[in-house]
């Protein structure tokens, strides 16, 4: 048989590639016009702004939930985000063996695949039994960090072996120490690559529902969480629960409503990082 | 010959189970241009890495024999590396300036010197705009050395209006001359440099030239180069590396002229390289 001609087959394998992109891009469009569609019923300002009301929902809102998430965000970030460019930067610029660093490596790239549920079981039983957090705003933050490092540990570390060695020789050619020339121009010049861990990180710290539930994540509280080791609310959780266990005809609805307010939650607190890279990438060119 | 301000004796040099220089001995004088010509793998960039110790970051590597500079011996292990790097500075053969702004380059080694850089904002997140006018004007440390560094290796005038830009903005040619502003402008009292020229044109390749025989009032200067012509144009003297041996050396004329050994007239004329 004659092969067809090298412009078919390309013109063939092209249209594969554009059929691909096109379909990723259109399940994502579609299942937010459809949460869209089913919460927006649920949208309101005092969906938004009113404390939960167990009895009647639609007298309520899902302040609380926002606020619970809001601290946990913040909190994974402020945890996870520090320790996790520390990690990196004592494994690629002070663990001179490499055979005992690609074995520590290789061990943060499994603990990525770990299922969310058995590090909320981990966080249960150190943070919450043994440290005595009880079930908590502070267990959950630090089982949700914990959860997150590798992630931005290994984004991370590609970052740092990226920058150019160029740059280290330099650095230190001019008599830097090895602290100066990691602080000045390693660590800058990685940023923006450790920051795109820290989202993926923390957008995934906002989503779970699994492990903060085995640390104190609770459906109904009369206020809010005033020091970090109260019960809180989630906004994961408490879509799942209005999308599985509440009689309410309008639960649906709310339950859409919590969903789409999470994806704007993590949206914003992504886009504070974004803009940050940005400024950070403005400056890196090589 | 004035008294040398780089005595090498006996230097070994050796990466794992391979010699990489052996039984290397000679004298630098002082404010000179010497020129380190030799194939590719002849050890002269060994050579040069090995005077400021820049080696050291190679796990494998292993070192003999004695370099003094300034009456100490720099090989010794209790040598402050950080304090003799800030006497012996370096070039490197592409271009290497940081992702930061030029006046930020230049007074890079300054500030890791402990000197505060005025011109710094917050995070390094917004870039300044600098006057040149004012800079000239002003006696903070490290504007002056900025100002002098980059007067020094014939950049100012080409820069002077956008020091606040990134410096991967500017020219091969310019980013090679920043980086020996960037070099002197700690005061070095030696400058050595790993064929500087080599990813350049030749308009920039003399200019780099005509700037190497105006600081060698000021420095001494080692230069690794492929190109013959080039040391015949600097050097004062030139040392000839074969096989991690130095094979000779002697003033420019000499090498050049007439040299003493086969192997070397066999290598400026072009028979082997």
């Amino acid at each position: 048989m004659k092969r067809p001609p090298a412009s078919v087959t390309e013109r063939i394998a092209f249209s594969l590639f554009r059929l691909s992109a096109i379909a990723g891009t259109a399940i994502l469009i579609l299942v937010m016009v459809l949460l869209f569609l089913a919460g927006k019923d649920a949208l309101s300002w005092q969906f938004l702004t009113a404390p939960w009301q167990h009895g009647d929902i639609t007298k309520g809102g899902i302040f609380p939930a926002i606020v619970g998430s809001m601290y946990l965000g913040l909190g994974v970030i402020f945890i996870s985000f520090p320790l996790g460019i520390g990690t990196a930067v004592f494994l690629t610029e002070y663990s001179g063996d490499t055979r005992w660093r690609r074995t520590i490596q290789l061990a943060i790239r499994n603990l990525a695949g770990v299922p969310s549920v058995v590090y909320g079981l981990f966080g249960l039983a150190i943070f919450v039994h043994l440290l005595t957090f009880g079930m908590s705003l502070a267990a959950a933050v630090l089982t949700l960090s914990v959860m997150t490092l590798p992630w931005i540990i290994t984004a991370s570390v590609e970052a740092l072996l990226a920058v150019p060695r160029a740059f280290r020789e330099s650095s230190q050619a001019l008599g830097a120490t090895r602290w100066q020339t990691v602080s000045r121009i390693i660590i800058p010049s990685a940023l923006p690559g450790c920051i795109t861990g820290g989202i993926i990180g923390l957008a995934r710290a906002l989503g779970e529902t699994a492990p903060i539930i085995l640390v104190g994540a609770t459906f109904y509280l009369t206020r809010l969480p005033t020091s970090p080791f109260d019960k809180y609310m989630a906004l994961p959780y408490h879509t799942f629960i209005l999308a599985t266990q509440h009689s309410s005809p309008s639960a649906p609805a709310y339950a859409a409503g919590s969903a789409l307010v999470l994806i704007t939650l993590t949206f914003v607190l992504s886009i504070g990082a974004i803009l940050l890279r940005l400024q950070f990438r403005k400056k890196r060119v090589w | 010959m004035t008294a040398p301000i780089i005595s090498v004796r006996s230097l070994d040099v050796h990466y794992g189970s391979v010699t990489a220089l052996h039984d290397v001995s000679f004298d630098i004088a002082p404010n000179e241009i010497t020129g380190l010509i030799g194939a590719s793998g002849s050890g002269k960039s060994t050579f040069l890495r090995s005077l400021n110790r820049m080696l050291d970051h190679l796990p494998t590597v292993r070192m003999g024999g004695t370099i003094t500079i300034g009456g100490e011996n720099i090989l010794h292990e209790k040598t402050d590396v950080v304090r003799l790097r800030r006497r012996v500075g370096m070039v490197f053969q592409n271009p290497t300036p940081f992702p930061k702004s030029v006046f930020d380059n230049v007074a890079y080694g300054l500030e890791i010197q402990g000197i505060r850089n005025p011109r710094k904002s917050f995070l390094s997140l917004t870039r300044l705009r600098i006057q040149h006018q004012e800079l000239e004007a002003s006696d903070d440390p490290i504007d002056q050395a900025v100002v002098r560094s980059l007067k020094e290796a014939a950049l100012w005038e080409e820069v002077k209006h956008r020091l606040h830009h990134s410096a991967y903005r500017l020219s091969g040619g310019q980013q090679q001359r920043l980086c020996i502003a960037r070099a002197i402008a700690i005061r070095p009292d030696i400058l050595l440099l790993d064929e500087p020229c080599s990813s350049l044109d030749p308009l920039s390749t003399r200019c780099i030239e005509q700037l190497l025989l105006g600081l060698k009032k000021d420095y001494t200067i080692l230069i690794v180069t492929h190109n013959l012509q080039q040391a015949r144009r600097i050097a004062d003297h030139v040392g000839f590396f074969h096989t991690g041996e130095l094979v000779e050396f002697g003033t420019a004329k000499e090498i050049f002229g007439g040299p003493g050994k086969t192997l070397t007239r066999e290598y400026v004329e072009g028979a082997f390289g």
